[in-house]
């Protein structure tokens, strides 16, 4: 198969925006190639929620699924932060000595490359970013402002809700709407009920977090039936990744190409500044791909690896980079976990993950970070992750303990607002290559005073609510000790000013007239703790229109 | 947020790398025996029967934890010493020894130094035996599970 030319748009990546883009140039008329450097999964046989042993199986990494990268610096574990430090009940009484470098998780960047991208292992929480978010820096002198307005985004959002099913009550969250949410809530689990009641006695407002999993069949897609999987990956189809949603959606014009495992190495720009060429790997044949309009939609760890890649002769510091902003600004997920067992709580195992959401816990820090009820995300619903972490002991007393301790931790998940150090960027590591023999991606991304100061803040609203739900805690992690991050931002920061930005305020890159970026590289700031895939696809679906 | 991963061999290997080694002198355990006659008697200790769930052996964690350690490697060598240790406390070896004696040592085990041989082992054999024995039907005895979350989920 050649995929060479012909098409009207090409884009790089089948994500959150990848998708998004693919599904607003479609409808608009035009022919478009999708190139996913990832295989396509098949969620029956790939994601086997219905075999014994499922709770040892994560989301499926076959190879190709993942990039490989390296670590560059991480910070340190300093003795100062030791309070930060993670623990469970039962897992290893063992941990890094302060002083040790911050090493990666396991997880380490939790990404997928596959058709889909990383809504194929997301939980789906379908947030827009708070009014104020865009206005960060004017109002607090923290972080900076966003070179567009809620407004300009406002039906983009709708639009993009309307098309992968994003289920909520519509109950004031600050975020106006101008249309309500296409399907209605799920109904909250035992476990979000129990923090709703609490939170509520100590001013925390918890309500229904919205989310793209679909809680009765919509176009095509059946309705979730509450196996807690969906980090797994979604084997009904019922979540709103993109592969199920935006991208079917546009196959069904006829105008979109999707070609799986076609890896993009090196883009070409000629004299005037346009990219005249991509080249591209296509299960391991050289290709070559013209097109009069390239989006780039790897995320922000591989649109930049990419941008940089591509540096030549006329462009030493890669494309898009005359600004040399491409890889900076790297933002990681500023993250917290508190787990406690609520005696007499039963079944906190049942329900859609992450039901709940309490959107401003601190009132001397607003828009800082969100709660949110995080028992199924943090893998409390199966018998292996509670007998390892949350009890201790061993023989038939701790087989008697999980039995009458199973369905009642609850878990309270914190994500927040991160201004990155400027030690805090993607560049391209100076040994390691990858199977293609090109320089990796190294992620460098520090924890600042100021971060670690907001995790005590998280862990404080966290704690807060599970006392005051009678909980006894029993496990705690955060971002202090290991890089974990799902959400990355800011490598290809959006803006007015081309010497301090990569893109205008559309996406379009301030050097390449038909090169644009549409993944979590614009955001100038990470929001207050919102989950940033509802935001990506809003920008992207604006970001084709204006290109088409 | 994604679910951790259970990757655990791969975690204990890599905590393993770092630790077991420097431990070898102090304890002055190394046997270079792989005989891990013993391996089932731990795991039945660790994970008994009762009235609703076998016991670690009738779910055959114990070879599948074989299967975990492989051929060569920190893991196993971590195996080999510890069980050699307990096999060397008494006038038995700890398979033969009593249930009450056994039940004794491995309480011993659970709370000591978890940089010391003994109580790295525990932790390590314990966490394996819990992921391999609930990995399996047999054991959901008593819990409100069903096999695998699919076909019929968990209504709120």
């Amino acid at each position: 198969m050649t995929i060479g030319s012909g098409h009207d748009a090409v884009v790089i990546g089948s994500g959150a925006g990848g998708g998004a883009v693919a599904w607003q140039l479609c409808q608009m008329g035009l022919k478009v190639l999708v190139l996913e450097a990832g295989p396509a999964f098949d969620p029956p046989t790939d994601y086997p929620l219905t075999t014994a042993g499922w709770e040892r199986r994560g989301f499926p990494s076959p190879p190709g699924s993942r990039a490989m990268l390296r670590y560059g610096d991480l910070g340190t574990l300093d003795p100062d932060s030791e309070d930060l430090a993670s623990w469970s009940r039962g897992g290893f009484p063992w941990r890094l000595p302060s002083g040790a470098a911050r090493p990666p998780s396991d997880a380490g960047y939790s990404h997928v490359m596959g058709l889909g991208g990383s809504t194929l292992h997301y939980v789906g929480e379908s947030h827009r970013l708070h009014p104020d978010v865009f206005r960060r820096h004017s109002l607090t002198g923290q972080g900076r402002d966003w070179p567009l307005s809620y407004d300009d985004l406002e039906s983009y959002y709708s639009q993009a809700e309307q098309v992968i099913g994003v289920a909520s009550d519509g109950a004031a969250d600050g975020r106006p709407r101008a249309a309500p949410y296409p399907l209605p809530p799920h109904p909250l689990g035992p476990g979000a009920r129990a923090l709703v009641a609490a939170g509520a006695r100590i001013g925390q407002r918890w309500q229904v977090n919205p989310r793209a999993a679909l809680s009765q069949p919509y176009n095509d897609r059946p309705a979730c039936n509450y196996c807690g999987g969906c980090s797994r990956g979604c084997p009904l189809g019922d979540k709103g990744s993109t592969d199920v949603t935006f991208l079917r959606q546009a196959s069904r014009t006829g105008r979109l190409s999707v070609v799986p495992e076609a890896i993009v190495t090196r883009l070409l720009a000629g004299p005037n500044g346009r990219i005249v060429r991509a080249d591209v790997i296509v299960q391991g044949r050289a290709e070559t791909v013209e097109t009069p309009i390239l989006f780039l939609c790897a995320g922000a760890v591989q649109t930049p690896r990419l941008l940089l890649l591509s540096a030549s002769a006329d462009q030493p510091l890669g494309l898009a980079n005359s600004s040399d902003q491409v890889g900076r600004n790297f933002i990681e997920t500023l993250a917290w976990r508190s787990t406690g067992l609520v005696a007499g709580l039963k079944g906190s195992h049942r329900g859609l993950p992450a039901d709940a959401i309490c959107w401003a816990p601190d009132a001397a820090d607003p828009g800082g970070f969100r709660l949110n009820h995080t028992t199924l995300e943090a893998g409390l619903n199966g018998p292996i992750a509670y007998a390892n972490r949350l009890l201790s002991g061993h023989g038939v007393a701790l087989k008697e303990a999980l039995r009458n301790q199973f369905g009642s931790a609850v878990s309270v998940g914190a994500i927040g607002e991160l201004v990155p150090d400027e030690r805090s960027r993607v560049t391209l590591d100076a040994q390691m290559r990858d199977a293609l023999g090109l320089p990796v991606a190294q992620i460098s991304s520090v924890l600042t005073p100021a971060a670690l100061d907001r995790l005590r803040r998280m862990r404080l609203a966290a704690r807060a609510v599970l006392a005051e739900a009678g909980a006894e805690l029993v496990e705690e992690a955060g971002s202090r000790d290991a890089f974990t991050a799902t959400h990355v931002f800011g490598t290809a920061r959006m803006g007015t000013d081309p010497t301090t930005s990569v893109t205008d305020p559309f996406g379009r890159t301030h050097d390449h007239p038909n090169l644009w970026v549409a993944d979590a590289s614009l955001f100038p700031g990470s929001g207050g703790g919102e989950s940033p895939s509802l935001t990506i696809m809003a920008l992207a679906l604006r970001a084709a229109k204006a290109a088409a | 947020m994604t679910a951790p991963s259970l990757e655990r061999r791969r975690a204990l290997l890599v905590m393993l790398s770092a630790g077991v080694a420097p431990l070898l002198p102090h304890a002055g355990m190394a046997s270079g025996s792989q005989d891990l006659a013993s391996l089932g008697a731990v795991l039945d200790i660790v994970f008994p029967s009762d009235a609703l769930c076998p016991s670690a052996t009738e779910l055959g964690v114990d070879a599948m934890i074989r299967e975990a350690l492989g051929p060569q490697g920190p893991l196993l060598q971590l195996f080999t010493l510890a069980l050699g240790w307990m096999d060397g406390i008494a006038d038995r070896p700890f398979h033969e020894l009593p249930t009450a004696q056994r039940t004794e040592i491995v309480a011993a085990m659970a709370t000591s130094d978890f940089n010391e041989i003994p109580g790295r082992f525990y932790h390590i054999a314990r966490a394996l035996t819990l992921e391999f024995a609930y990995a399996a039907p047999e054991a959901l005895g008593g819990l409100p599970l069903h096999p695998a979350p699919q076909p019929e989920g968990y209504a709120p």
